[in-house]
């Protein structure tokens, strides 16, 4: 009997010693996890998944409608709340039209999943312990490229002490806080240096990133956060690029209808079954007679900032006959729209299809010229007046230098030129915010009196996180005024 | 050791002769059931206090020696109300055992340690096995409808062979709300799905509703337990039983579905016709009123007028023609017998059951084998059965929405269709207005398809007890679940249904899907009584689970004619230009998960009245992978006064039994969390991967532009913080029997679910802004009341008349949604404050008389002819009925026995699918669907009208018209039985017979008010049966 019991004890301890991983099965046939992202090649597919993330429509679009850019074509206006400031956190256009929030963190959440597991990956080809080194310098490119867009959305001037965005350095489901803008540039930094080490210094690719990308990137962070000296540097830096000259005025057109690649060290790729960046000026048309709906063409103001010999006019504007000859689409300027991303023909499956050029030579002139400025190397030899007539020589056929005798003086004519040289390239609203100047429309371009200025340093400069993040995310804290 | 063993044993030897020596009188009777007056073996019959006793035998008598002094008689058996009789003088005592509705199963006595059924003090209820044996459905819980208070049970298909969806005390959980109960046989959990057990093989079935009675089942007993008891051999009997059992299934009557009849179809299509609208069928493109008729030449115009009158003569009743009577045929051999040591149970039973749509049939061979062994100290008890089965479905119903499929093609077919041609075959063919087929093409289809399925099931459990030394022992019992299951969807090459597939020949696909469960427990038992008061027990427990998946499945096309139900011979697939890959036609997945379980249960009871019982314990899960989430610790508690047994209810004989419980408990909820699935191909079968919610999952892409390498993105996020529901329950109750004759017991009860799975909007910093993901934030409760009376209406003589009546009511809020207040989901809406299930439509309200537009009412209760102004609101109440209950009557005379089974629900609305196509009053669908004769009369058709339809030219979709009551009171059954007079060579023998789902009353249009979901859509319905069977016992 005593045997029957030692047995039975026998079993349940054989039993109960065998059961200690049952709290720890793992599935096997699931691809997910950090399975997906097991090799290297894994990892370089989970990068190029992050770099389709990566747009600019959005920041053209809202610097154009929110700036003096643009002025409304009075063919389709539906844009009141964004282009006469009325909007709130709830407001439908903005949480339809400029949610920047989801689109930048989906980003940067798609590289931290590949930062945190890029050093792990198996290596399973020739090259593959090289390609980890730029794949992380690729992550940690994208992971400030997309911070600092949110700063921009988000945030309100810079200033050491001010609030910006949660950085997010892991992905994480966890409520997230606003941090300081200091701790948030000493990270945005902190990637920026870092990618730079590990990225290709060449531009064989220049739809992935390179140190050059880097650089203009370093440049306009530091341009934002006002380190002067490191904007010079940074932008000299991918000045002195071999391959970044400056367009001439005999190729400078040709950037705009992607015939060259010219000042580009970054861009992004898009293909007309892809949202088309014409599109948020006008919309494609129904044929090569029948010209689409024209939704916003220029302003008064910047048309008028140009001169007759200016090249810019004729790249970036059109007096179309077709619709001058209906009237359209403003009665005080027949025919005049913008086409500075026109694509192909009217009609054409590619028209308004035009790639994003992210970075150009002639910001990182501008940039190097208010860093100059600002550090008041005025005038003579690598001065802010020999950057702005370096670019200008480039601009207008009969151009003659300027000469700059004062800070001020400087800072107004790099404010101008940025105006008529970046339009339409997402920098306006962000130079006034940066600058603490208003926006300050024409008569005739602002549909009422009352949405002509929107005053310096307006709240409305920063847009309000939207209703959903504040309800998703209970450490999240709304932007003053909203 | 060895000596004090044998000192034991000269003692007990001492003892038992002393005894004998003592005995010197005898006490003898009959034991017999009061319900049919037959005889009872097996029943014990102990002389309380001492270890004398004896078993009835096959005829009921016993035979026991008494000391001179007497005492009294205890008469005990499972099911039946335990008696004790004080012998007096007497010599013959003979005993009409009642029985016990309101007794615990032995299961739960013998499996939580507590031995009595009276001191145990969670809300449970027992159903006997008469309930289910001979019932003429294969699965147990079909059965169970109506039957106990708080258990909703609703079948959501009529295929012989299906299983019905059980709902103990309301939804628990939205993201598990269609987990079922667990289900223990014999003391082991099973896996779900209860037809391949043999309902014969049951004695008992016992629901556990709350914390306590559930504390033995943990993590997975939080929608409720169902412990099923399969019968044991009775010592001193050896007896073999054949029973067989003939019947028939029928289509239940439709209710108030008014289809226009033929005459009236074509004049709808005329009338519309004329009124501008475009209208394809004959009615109105044969019309004489048509502008094309008067220019056409004579020949036409008689060729038209000829085709009218050949349409107008057919109108069949396609339910004639697709449905059929079921034959359904069951036998069963039973031996069963055994010694006080050593019992055993053996049964075959092969169960074959047509359903009454063509092609659909469900036939099962059962075996079990129990068996229980005393060897000293140690018992030994085996239970164990194998199932295989073959489950032949209805094509159609598999397919769904589908004009395939006959449960809709019924309704929606034109009653003009021509189904057969003039030589009597099927006219199958593509199917137009003015040629429609449908009803051909759906009966070719099942013609020429096989959808089967086959499962093979074993099912075993070992239990070894062993006592160390009076009141302590330790047990070990093993439990083994093995399921294969087969699928085959096979589609005749030579036929016009596979000639209409991908490659135009046939299509075969298979599907293999293995499950496997294994648990061992391991528990050390302890009792004892004190001083004749103080009454302990105490058990500590250690568990393991695992549960394993594995399958694969294939499919192909382009099948040989030559052969059918085969993919041998199959050609191959030819590449379509500028193909590079090819898609893969088979594919095969495998998973498991484990659980571990540590717990402890004590109950002290003093002087038989008061009683706490305490439950702890710790359940541990792979299927939770975040390490600090994996085990969870629950405990319950319980109290019962056992007033009856007080000083000062002695004194009257009113109030007979008076009992009163209140117990909390905390159940986790391994059951509802969400899993994700590998489907395997052909659509048969899920493998499920537990951890797939919880971990990112990744999809390909082409976002990217600049490069020639594919994208990987993150398409989930997991949840990795998931952690499980728990189920808080509360429960107080008490049991009153009155004159010894009624028993009332009533349960309130409220239920929380902490830590509810609800879809929360995801902060855009974790990269999945605007996505929303099930996160354990929210909290819904159930609260109700359950009410069981049973009595005995009269009892004189030869007669005798019992009642039985339960019904619950359950009330389902959702409490707190975390960071929101709603969300729709499907076609509810999830709002705090609301019940789970509530219907989110949009409020119908009528035509316009001017215009005829569709009016809806906002929800401030103004209307307006825009659905996305109106919006939806969600007034309409749940498909989740909030009364449920059942009653019946049962009578005997002698030995003939009648009884009667009704059931109901109320206060629920479901909506009607098939109600909503069929009065939409569009040409799309007119020219498709069959509509209602309320379109004759209730359609606007001009200005003025005042109707409720609206015009032909404005759609109405989806609305609060498809809502519909689902109410209904159900005849659910009615046996008649007797018991032939004694015969030579027989023990017994019992002719019966039984009607099932006699009558529906209903005010829904259908077949069918009841269903397993929210929504009415060409389901099988619950099938008319009647049967007749003979039981012979030898």
């Amino acid at each position: 009997m005593k045997k029957k019991f030692s047995f039975l004890l026998l079993i349940t301890a054989l039993w109960s010693s065998s059961c200690s991983d049952y709290l720890d099965f793992q599935e096997t046939d699931l691809i997910a996890g950090d399975v997906a992202l097991q090799t290297v090649q894994n990892n370089e597919s989970a990068i190029i998944g992050a770099y389709g993330g990566l747009s600019n429509l959005m920041s053209v679009l809202l610097n154009s409608v929110f700036s003096d850019e643009v002025k409304t074509a009075g063919e389709f206006y539906n844009a009141a709340t964004v282009h006469e400031w009325q909007y709130g956190p709830q407001d439908i256009s903005i949480r339809d039209t400029y949610t920047a929030i989801n689109p930048q963190y989906q980003m940067i959440d798609r590289v931290n999943r590949v930062l945190a597991r890029i050093d792990l990956a198996d290596s399973t080809r020739v090259g593959d312990n090289t390609l980890r080194a730029r794949l992380r310098g690729e992550a940690l490119f994208l992971r400030a490229y997309a911070h600092f867009e949110l700063f921009r959305f988000y945030c309100a001037k810079y200033a050491p002490s001010a609030v910006a965005m949660p950085y997010m350095e892991t992905p994480s489901m966890a409520p997230q806080a606003r941090i300081t803008m200091d701790t948030y540039f000493q990270k945005l930094n902190q990637d920026i240096t870092a990618a730079k080490a590990l990225l290709p210094n060449n531009l064989t690719d220049i739809n992935r990133a390179n140190v050059a990308a880097a650089n203009g990137l370093h440049a306009r962070i530091a341009l934002y956060t006002e380190d002067w000296a490191a904007a010079e540097t940074y932008a000299t830096n991918y000045i002195n690029t071999a391959g970044l000259g400056l367009a001439t005025t005999a190729n400078f057109a040709g950037i705009w209808t992607d015939a060259n690649t010219v000042e580009q060290a970054f861009r992004t790729v898009r293909t007309p079954s892809m949202a088309r960046i014409g599109s948020l000026y006008r919309a494609t048309s129904a044929s090569a007679s029948n010209i689409g709906t024209v939704t916003w063409t220029v302003s008064n103001k910047l048309y008028d900032a140009y001169s007759a010999t200016d090249i810019r006019r004729a790249a970036y504007f059109l007096t179309e006959p077709l619709l001058a000859a209906n009237n359209r689409p403003n009665a005080d300027r027949p025919g005049l729209i913008i086409r500075k991303y026109a694509g192909g023909a009217y009609g054409s499956g590619t028209e308004n299809s035009a790639n994003g050029k992210l970075m150009r030579t002639s910001e990182m002139y501008l940039i190097r010229a208010e860093a100059r400025a600002e550090q008041n190397k005025i005038t003579g030899a690598n001065s802010a007046e020999s950057d702005l007539n370096a670019l200008r020589a480039n601009r207008i056929t009969d151009h003659v230098d300027i000469v700059l005798s004062s800070r001020d003086q400087a800072i107004d004519e790099i404010m101008l030129e940025r105006f008529k040289e970046l339009a339409f390239e997402g920098h306006r609203f962000w130079d006034l915010k940066r600058k603490g100047m208003a926006v300050s429309r024409l008569a005739a371009d602002a549909p009422s009196a009352a949405s002509a200025t929107l005053p310096a340093n307006d709240f409305r400069f920063a847009l309000p996180i939207p209703l959903t993040e504040m309800q998703a995310n209970s450490l999240m804290t709304q932007n003053q005024g909203y | 050791m060895k000596k004090i063993l044998q000192n034991g044993i000269f003692l007990l030897v001492l003892t038992f002769s002393f005894e004998g020596f003592a005995q010197d009188r005898t006490v003898s009777g009959k034991v017999t059931s009061a319900e049919d007056g037959s005889e009872l073996p097996g029943v014990n019959v102990v002389l309380k206090g001492t270890a004398i006793g004896v078993s009835t035998d096959a005829q009921g008598r016993y035979s026991l020696s008494i000391p001179a002094s007497g005492g009294t008689l205890v008469f005990s058996f499972i099911g039946l109300k335990t008696e004790e009789i004080a012998v007096g003088n007497r010599s013959v005592i003979d005993l009409r055992m009642q029985s016990d509705a309101t007794q615990l199963s032995e299961v739960i006595v013998t499996e939580t340690g507590y031995s009595q059924e009276r001191k145990f003090i969670g809300s449970a209820a027992t159903l006997k096995g008469d309930i289910t044996e001979r019932a003429p459905m294969a699965s147990l819980d079909q059965s169970l409808q109506g039957r106990v208070a708080g258990v909703l049970v609703n079948s959501g298909s009529g295929q012989p062979g299906s299983s019905a969806t059980v709902r103990i005390r309301g939804v628990q959980s939205i993201s598990g709300a269609g987990a079922q109960p667990l289900y223990v046989i014999d003391g082991v959990p099973v896996l779900g799905d209860l037809s391949g057990i043999n309902v014969n093989d049951i004695v008992s079935q016992t629901i556990l509703k709350d914390g306590v009675a559930s504390a033995l089942y943990g993590a997975r007993g939080a929608n409720g337990v169902i412990v099923i008891t399969t019968r044991k051999g009775q010592a001193g009997t050896n007896s073999i039983d054949f029973r067989t059992q003939v019947g028939v299934s029928m289509q239940p009557p439709p209710q108030n579905f008014n289809m226009m009849n033929t005459a009236q179809t074509l004049e709808y299509e005329e009338r519309l016709g004329l009124a501008g609208f475009g209208i394809t069928g004959p009615g109105w493109q044969y019309s004489p009123l048509h502008p094309t008729y008067a220019a056409q030449t004579e020949a036409e115009k008689a060729r038209r007028d000829g085709l009218l009158a050949g349409f107008r003569d057919n109108n069949l009743n396609f339910a004639d023609i697709l449905f059929r009577n079921g034959v359904s045929k069951t036998n069963e051999l039973v031996a069963r017998g055994g010694t006080d040591k050593s019992r055993y149970f053996t049964s075959f039973n092969v169960f074959d059951q047509d359903g009454f749509a063509e092609g659909s049939n469900f036939t099962r061979y059962t075996g079990r084998i129990n068996v229980d062994q005393e060897l000293g100290k140690l018992t030994v008890n085996l239970s164990s059965t194998i199932t295989s089965s073959e489950t032949t479905s209805s094509v159609g119903d598999w397919l769904g929405n589908s004009p395939g499929n006959p449960f809709q093609i019924v309704w929606r077919a034109k009653p003009y269709e021509q189904v057969y041609k003039d030589d009597g075959t099927l006219d199958f063919g593509a199917s137009a207005a003015l040629t429609p087929r449908n009803i051909a093409n759906a009966i070719e289809r099942q013609q020429n398809t096989i959808f089967r399925q086959r499962d093979l099931r074993v099912l075993g459990a070992l239990a070894l007890k062993y006592e160390i030394i009076k009141g302590l022992s330790v047990r070990n019992s093993f439990g083994v679940d093995m399921n294969t299951s087969q699928g085959m969807y096979s589609i005749n090459p030579n036929s016009f249904v596979g000639s209409i597939q991908t490659q135009n020949s046939g299509y075969h696909t298979e599907a293999v899907l293995n499950r496997s469960q294994i648990i061992n427990t391991t528990s050390l038992n302890f009792s004892k009584i004190l001083r004749d008061k103080h009454e302990i027990e105490a058990g500590a427990f250690f568990e393991a689970i695992k549960v394993a998946n594995n399958g694969f499945g294939y499919q192909l096309f382009n099948l040989d004619k030559r052969l059918t139900q085969t993919g041998q011979g199959a050609g191959n697939i030819p590449t379509t230009t500028g193909q590079t890959n090819y898609p893969q036609n088979g594919n095969g997945a495998k998973s498991q998960y484990g659980i571990r379980s540590y717990f402890g249960t004590t109950r002290y009871t003093y002087a038989d009245k008061y009683t706490i019982n305490l439950n702890a314990r710790v359940d541990g899960t792979s299927r939770i992978l975040n390490e600090k989430n994996k085990e969870v610790f629950t405990w319950s508690v319980g109290l019962g006064w056992d007033a009856i047994n007080e000083q000062f209810m002695q004194s009257q004989n009113i109030v007979t039994d008076l009992k009163v419980r209140a117990t909390y408990g905390e159940v986790a909820n391994i059951g509802s969390i969400s899993n994700n699935n590998f489907g395997l191909v052909g659509g048969f079968f899920n493998v499920p991967n537990y951890l797939g919610p919880q971990l990112p999952t990744f999809g390909t892409s082409t976002a990217f532009a600049g490069s020639s390498i594919a994208g990987l993105v993150p398409t989930t996020p997991g949840n990795p913080e998931l952690k499980i529901e728990t189920v808080n329950k509360y429960n107080v109750g008490f049991d009153i029997g009155l004159f010894n004759r009624a028993n009332l017991v009533v349960d309130f009860y409220k239920n929380v679910t902490v830590d509810l799975f609800v879809s929360q909007p995801l902060s855009a910093t974790t990269g999945f802004g605007g996505t929303s993901l099930p996160i354990n934030a929210g909290q819904m409760s159930n609260k109700g009341v359950e009410v069981t009376l049973t009595g005995d209406i009269y009892r004189h003589g030869d007669w005798a008349i019992d009642a039985n009546w339960n019904h619950a009511i359950n009330i389902n809020n959702i409490d707190d949604l975390g960071a929101v207040n709603e969300y729709p989901l499907g076609t509810f809406l999830i709002r705090k404050g609301l019940p789970y299930g509530s219907h989110y439509t949009y409020d119908y309200v009528g035509a316009d008389p001017a215009t005829g537009q569709p009016i809806y009412r906002k929800e401030d209760g103004t209307t307006t002819f825009s659905q996305a102004d109106a919006g939806q609101v969600a007034k309409f109440g749940t498909f989740l009925p909030k009364h449920t209950g059942g009653f019946g009557v049962s009578g005997r005379y002698k030995k003939l026995q009648v009884s009667t089974f009704f059931t109901y629900q109320f206060d629920v609305v479901r909506s009607n699918n098939v109600w909503s196509w069929v009065t939409r009053g569009i040409p799309g669908y007119i020219n498709a669907v069959g509509q209602v004769t309320d379109l004759l009369t209730d359609q606007w058709l001009q200005p003025g009208d005042q109707k409720f339809y609206q015009s032909p030219a404005y759609d109405r979709g989806f609305t609060s018209t498809d809502l519909m009551d689902a109410k209904f009171l159900r005849f659910r059954e009615l046996t008649v039985s007797y018991t032939l007079p004694k015969m030579k060579y027989f023990k017994d023998i019992k002719v019966y017979g039984r009607a099932q789902n006699l009558r529906i009353w209903s005010p829904w249009k259908g077949l069918d008010p009841e269903d397993n979901n929210n929504i009415s859509l060409n389901e099988y319905p619950n099938p008319r049966m009647f049967v007749f069977g003979v039981d012979f016992s030898f």
